[in-house]
């Protein structure tokens, strides 16, 4: 495209890609008008997992897209955990080129694509529109393309016990059992 | 394993919650499946921690007020029925290893999604004891919790990432810890401070005075002196821009860039000069509010660990544009990902640890143009003599003024006041502090003798921040004078009052500055702590800081000398000290006013 406000990250590339199709020959005039209701906020998401939920705004309607995303190949998260080693550097483009040159693509691979219109084209605009915010989401906040394959949920239990002046700094807040607040489970 | 139906009346108490970040510990209680009033143990704070739902179904972030005390503390601080966190880090002060519970280490990260691993803050809470013991061996000072945990926290962002910033707002001690810091690196290799000129000499001070065992060597270019392990070359921005291939030619262990918002530019030669800088370990501090000022925060992130933020373009299009756009989303996830190596501490946050004054003492450096001036003012007494009688004292107190007025500024005496900047260290020194105190919206007073002084500071601030500044001095009357106390003790008022410590030092209320500035200092140190009464009184709620300036090398520093010798007795008659110079013979005299030279 020639304006990359979406995708100008490698992470989000990865969503750009799925709306625009490098095997796409002629222009799609869905794309801009996606673009544009991600744009105006039209775009709600909700994950759960590595479910993709989203309500999409357009005219008076409303209608909920659906999105899983495949867990990411157990090769991919090691290699993916070996780079991060513990410290939590920002997910740059250069991180992902590192990941990619090692043999493990970090890019999603999407199990289903369920939308409740009744649209009959093989892609609807709320489809496209879900790839665009996904990617909006993504440049901002690069975990996110990690998270919704599930990479954070695996490698958090498994995985080589982190060395110890790299001990893990943080843990997800919704992984803890606030029985466990006051006293330790023993 | 108790049923969920049973926690909230069992698990009433109170409870400690460790700050990895202050090395402190936040007290709060917990009562009927709610959050209740602070231990009544001190001054109470509200701290984001991770705490149950009411219905004990969930964990969410919320603002609970705390009391917080040093780890000292929290063995004999009386707590009504104890929670099992705070049984738990009592048994790890006394150097046990149990088991934390989450409330023992609910700190949340900035986004709000995550807490803080129970390995990272008994990690944290360990190291930071063992360095506490190690510092009180390799400094002479004693540091306080917080500044104890800066040094642990330099070393193992060092080791992580092979740089850090260290934010913490100023008069918390950021020349000390970084001491402490490079203390503990001696026998790795050189190590190398860049700072301002005009504050070359108090490093060497401070370095001198807190880790004697280090070798301080001040460098003004030309050949580098010989260096080796313990050696600290000490050198300012101007020296490294001129002179960049001599300290590029040798690897350095550390490299410190004080006050290093110098560098914001990428693009200029000094910064270009400082990134060829080779450094197993670059150390930036900076005292502005590195969130306000996002391209300069780039610019030290990229200086300190370049690898791990993306390029320019990116960091802006995640971060700057978000949230010059307004949103909180991108500004928490902003402090997330600078957190692993930028530690930014205010003093209201470690406020139970400090006292409620502080007091800065820095040393600035002449410039060549005061040098030579201060030496042809000596050269000329010294050929005229001092008199005797009467006479005598008259003379000496004319010669010691004239002395002090080079310190403030050359043009003083020379009367060439067209460009101010650049000609005095002290002034340029002054104009930083208060630079920086206008970007913290701390509201501050500068006290000087002299009414030239005075005028030339208010032109100064004027020239520099294009901010009027009031100035408070004997020629004014009684309305005048109230006028200005009204205004500044406003919410709006000026964020600069300039005064004569004669007329300004007594019966005044400025609570609204907590920042003093002593441009020069007088002979009796009860008339300048009675100036800097007049923020720190009754309504002042903030830790008041009070700087001194002090030129490194000249009278001042006897003038200073003098202060610790007496602050003890604080009734000493202002001129008693000037008697006492006069009654030496004049050869002793010469020596005292001299400039003693260093190295």
């Amino acid at each position: 495209m020639a304006d990359h406000d979406y995708g100008y990250t490698k992470w989000g590339k990865d969503w750009v890609r799925f709306a625009e199709s490098l095997r796409q020959t002629r222009p799609d005039p869905q794309l801009p008008s996606a673009r544009r209701m991600v744009r105006d906020g039209k775009v709600q998401i909700t994950f759960d997992g590595r479910t993709v939920r989203a309500a999409v705004h357009r005219g008076r309607g409303t209608t909920v897209v659906t999105i899983e995303v495949a867990p990411m190949s157990a090769g991919a998260t090691a290699e993916i955990s070996r780079q991060l080693s513990g410290i939590q550097p920002l997910l740059t483009d250069d991180l992902y080129r590192a990941i990619a040159d090692a043999g493990h693509p970090p890019a999603p691979v999407l199990e289903s694509v369920d939308c409740s219109c009744p649209a009959a084209t093989p892609r609807c605009v709320h489809e496209l529109a879900v790839y665009y915010d996904m990617a909006r989401r993504i440049d901002d906040d690069p975990r996110i393309a990690l998270d919704v394959q599930g990479f954070f949920r695996t490698s958090a239990g498994g995985g080589q016990a982190p060395a110890e002046a790299t001990a893990q700094r943080w843990i997800a807040l919704n992984s803890l059992d606030p029985a466990a607040y006051f006293t330790v489970a023993e | 394993m108790g049923t969920r139906q049973k926690l909230p009346e069992a698990r009433s108490g109170s409870q400690a919650t460790y700050l990895p970040d202050r090395h402190m510990f936040a007290l709060w209680t917990w009562a009927d499946g709610a959050v209740g009033a602070a231990p009544a143990v001190g001054d109470v704070q509200t701290v984001p921690l991770v705490v149950p739902t009411p219905d004990l179904g969930r964990l969410k972030v919320s603002d609970v007020d705390c009391v917080l005390i040093e780890p000292d503390r929290l063995v004999t601080v009386p707590l009504d029925s104890p929670g099992r966190s705070v049984d738990v880090w009592r048994s790890w002060i006394a150097g046990g290893e149990s088991a934390l519970p989450i409330a023992a280490h609910a700190v949340p990260d900035a986004t709000g999604v995550a807490v803080t691993t129970p390995e990272h803050a008994s990690g944290v809470f360990r190291r930071t004891t063992s360095v506490g013991a190690e510092m009180r061996a390799a400094l002479t000072a004693k540091l306080r919790p917080y500044q104890v945990r800066g040094v642990s926290w330099l070393r193992e962002t060092i080791e992580t990432h092979g740089g850090a910033v260290l934010a913490d707002e100023m008069g918390l001690g950021k020349t000390l810890q970084t001491i402490g810091c490079v203390a503990g690196r001696a026998e790795k290799g050189p190590q190398l401070v860049v700072c301002p000129t005009s504050l070359v000499g108090n490093w060497a001070h401070e370095i001198a005075r807190f880790a004697p065992d280090l070798r301080a060597t001040i460098w003004r270019g030309g050949p580098l002196p010989a260096v080796d392990s313990g050696t600290v070359v000490l050198t300012g921005y101007p020296t490294l821009r001129t002179h960049s291939p001599a300290p590029a030619g040798i690897q350095w262990s550390t490299a410190v860039f004080d006050e290093a918002q110098v560098l914001k530019n990428p693009r200029t030669q000094v910064s270009k000069a400082a990134r060829t800088i080779a450094a197993d370990a670059r150390i930036a501090l900076t005292g502005t509010p590195v969130e306000n000022h996002l391209d300069e925060l780039w610019a030290l992130l990229n200086l300190v660990a370049p690898h791990l933020f993306g390029n320019r373009t990116q960091f802006r299009r995640r971060f700057v544009r978000p949230i010059a756009d307004g949103s909180p989303a991108a500004s928490a996830r902003l402090r997330g990902a600078i957190e692993p190596v930028v530690l930014m501490r205010k003093k209201s946050q470690v406020a139970g640890s400090l006292p409620p004054k502080i007091h800065a003492d820095l040393i600035c450096d002449l410039t060549e143009e005061q040098e030579r001036l201060y030496d042809r003012l000596l050269e000329q007494v010294i050929d005229d003599g001092f008199g005797s009688g009467a006479q005598r004292q008259t003379k000496v107190l004319a010669v010691l003024t004239s002395l002090k007025k080079v310190c403030n500024h050359p043009g003083l005496i020379t009367d060439d006041l067209g460009e101010l900047s650049g000609r005095s260290g002290k002034l340029d020194l002054c104009t930083d502090i208060v630079a920086n105190n206008l970007e913290n919206a701390s509201p501050t007073l500068v006290f000087t003798q002299y009414r030239q002084t005075g005028e030339l500071l208010v032109r100064h601030f004027a020239e520099q921040f294009g901010a009027s500044t009031p100035f408070f001095h004997g020629g004014l009357n009684q309305e005048q004078r109230a006028d200005i106390v009204r205004r500044f003790q406003s919410d709006d008022g000026p964020k600069v009052l300039v005064l004569s410590l004669k007329a300004g030092g007594t019966g005044l209320t400025l609570t609204r500055a907590a920042d003093v500035i002593h441009f020069d200092r007088w002979w009796n140190p009860a008339v300048e702590a009675q100036a800097s009464d007049r923020v720190h009184r009754i309504g002042q709620t903030r830790t008041v800081t009070v700087t001194t300036l002090t030129t490194g090398t000249t009278v001042e520093e006897h003038i200073a000398a003098m202060h610790h010798r007496k602050s003890a007795l604080s009734d000493i008659a202002d001129m008693s000290s000037v008697a006492e110079l006069t009654r030496l013979d004049d050869d002793r005299l010469i020596e005292v006013l001299r400039r003693k030279r260093v190295n």
